[in-house]
């Protein structure tokens, strides 16, 4: 019997770059993401809504701190941090001055990358599921999976076309959620 | 007992689980679903599995070809309203069944192989087998796992059968809609679906609850990308069975029905994996002289077992639901409730499964993808009949 293939192409590194994982997925360069989170205790993020947005360079986090203030960072930003060896350090580092809420940055990008933004920047798109937990609760999760998450899937850059003509929907929708599989 | 078998692996970690985006396999009611246990086979024990599951799929799709020529329709629990979609799957998508499942009893040690079903349309347990066996594999214990290997090769037979739809029609467009019915375990199974179309070259693969989809009998299947963007597919894989269609949704049925008439649109499993899937084919079996001494006895008469040991099943149904076991008193000795309890029945003799020392009975299954045997994996029930509450158990080869 010849040895199994792994299912992972080794382990899934998160990673911010450009490039996607696998070779064979194609990247889609037309949406992006701007997830919003809440500091929900000190340093800790949850994801409170995320919006499909037109181009994948106009992604962003918006940061709501337990303090009141905000913070937007753009993709440009969020890749440079990730890229930078010193983030680690400054996790610890409390006395950084660029921004009171740096050390908080990658538990925040953590929990991000467990939402749509780690989808679109490049974890694995045949079996990524957002985690459920990374959400504020169970309704946002819900809420926003059933709409940008699956609208942020079926993105494309193919042509589309108009309404086709005698076209109908809705069915099956008031069926219980009940698996069919056999 | 196949208690001499087991080998000890443990819970897979969760952290794992998390990472592949499957934890919903060890969360809230699936806390238990997964056996900390591995199940070993001998190589002539799995190629008797393997051997039966491919001559049984012959036989099936004989079966198919002969109601088609004979338009035993009723017989074989076509409702009216899906047949011109069946007939006309059978002449012009012949050779597009992508996958399917069987489920066995027996097939270890003394206990003899027997078929009780085969999931043509719709199946489950796919992210199991294909992602989650191959974990287990890993916490064998580090002796054990030296020489352990699986059979497991899901991904290839599903690649293969995708591979060989696009080339049958290389003048589509290759973009697959995958249509799910809300249940997150219908998105799990289309997760590897999924995987396996892009790995055999379609280019778009989405995915969409049937509610949102849009049917057009004159443009074919649509899917509204953004407010007033339609996207259009050439193919489809629905998690939604045939009969849940015919039945539930007659006008969609309609609409399906012109679609694929008219090329719009190939959908898979096609229309004729209803003859595969409908258990009334299995009493007529026998009378369309198609024989395997892995078949068992059926009927559409109770009167054909007058010992009163058989198992009453519904034609179409999830697997358990509104089963029925006799062991020969007049009131059944095992019965479970379900949404299928209107449709006709039909009447299997009851098969002996392996067990263990706790009294668990394991139920084997053998999937088919394009056309090949491929992949095994088991579940095993505290009870009499297998159904919701089964725990997943891996296998495992040595030498």
């Amino acid at each position: 019997m010849r040895k199994l293939i792994p299912y992972f192409c080794g382990a899934l590194a998160l990673s911010f770059g450009l490039t996607a994982c696998g070779g064979a997925e194609r990247v889609d360069q037309n949406a992006g993401i701007v997830t919003t989170v809440r500091e929900v205790s000190e340093g800790e993020f949850k994801i409170e809504d995320e919006q499909m947005v037109e181009s994948k360079s106009a992604s962003a986090i918006i940061a709501k701190y337990a303090d009141n203030t905000t913070d937007t960072i753009p993709l440009s930003e969020m890749e440079r941090m990730m890229n930078d060896s010193t983030l680690a350090q400054a996790s610890q580092d409390t006395t950084h001055n660029q921004n009171r809420h740096y050390r908080h940055r990658s538990s925040m990008f953590s929990i991000v990358s467990y939402g749509m933004m780690g989808y679109m920047l490049g974890r694995s798109r045949s079996n990524f599921s957002p985690r459920p937990s990374a959400y504020m609760n169970q309704s946002t999760y819900q809420r926003v999976s059933n709409t940008t998450g699956t609208r942020f899937r079926n993105a494309t850059s193919r042509t589309t076309s108009s309404r086709p003509s005698k076209g109908k929907s809705g069915y099956g929708g008031s069926r219980s959620t009940r698996s069919y599989g056999g | 007992m196949v208690d001499d078998r087991l080998a000890e692996i443990g819970q897979l970690s969760p952290k794992q689980l998390r990472k592949r985006g499957l934890e919903w396999f060890i969360e809230s009611d699936n806390h238990d679903y997964l056996a900390p246990e591995l199940i070993r086979l001998e190589d002539h024990e799995l190629t008797a599995f393997s051997q039966a599951a491919c001559e049984l799929y012959e036989l099936l799709l004989r079966a198919a070809r002969k109601v088609g020529e004979q338009e035993l329709w009723t017989a074989a629990g076509i409702p009216p309203n899906a047949v011109e979609a069946v007939d006309h799957s059978l002449r012009r998508e012949w050779g597009n069944h992508l996958v399917g499942r069987f489920d066995f009893a027996g097939g270890l040690d003394e206990v003899p192989m027997k078929m009780l079903e085969f999931n043509g349309d719709t199946l489950s347990l796919m992210p199991e087998t294909l992602s989650l066996q191959p974990m287990m594999l890993e916490m064998l214990p580090r002796r054990d796992r030296k020489n352990a290997r699986q059979w497991n090769h899901l991904r290839t037979g599903l690649v293969k059968g995708l591979k060989q739809v696009l080339q049958r029609y290389p003048n589509r467009p290759a973009t697959l809609l995958l249509l799910g019915l809300g249940h997150e375990e219908d998105w799990l199974n289309l997760d590897v679906i999924e995987m396996a179309a892009k790995q055999a070259g379609f280019e778009e693969v989405h995915r969409a609850p049937l509610a949102e989809v849009i049917f057009s009998e004159e443009e074919g299947i649509f899917l509204e990308i953004e407010p007033e963007e339609y996207l259009r597919y050439d193919f489809v894989f629905k998690m939604a069975p045939w009969e849940f269609i015919a039945y539930e949704e007659p006008e969609l049925m309609g609409l399906l029905t012109q679609i694929i008439k008219r090329d719009l649109c190939v959908i898979l499993n096609p229309a004729y994996s209803m003859l595969l899937q409908s258990k009334a084919v299995l009493p007529m079996l026998s009378e369309l002289g198609l024989q395997h001494p892995v078949l068992l006895k059926a009927s559409r008469d109770n009167k054909a077992f007058p010992d009163h040991c058989y198992a009453e099943k519904p034609i179409y149904g999830r697997t358990g639901d509104n089963v029925r076991l006799f062991d020969g008193r007049t009131a059944p000795v095992a019965e479970n409730q379900g949404d299928y309890g209107h449709l006709p029945r039909i009447y299997q003799e009851l098969a002996p499964f392996n067990t263990d020392s706790d009294g668990d009975r394991y139920q084997p299954s053998v999937y088919v993808a394009g056309g090949d045997a491929c992949a095994l994996c088991f579940r095993r029930q505290d009870g009499l009949i297998v159904d919701d509450d089964a725990e997943f158990v891996g296998h495992y080869l040595t030498g």
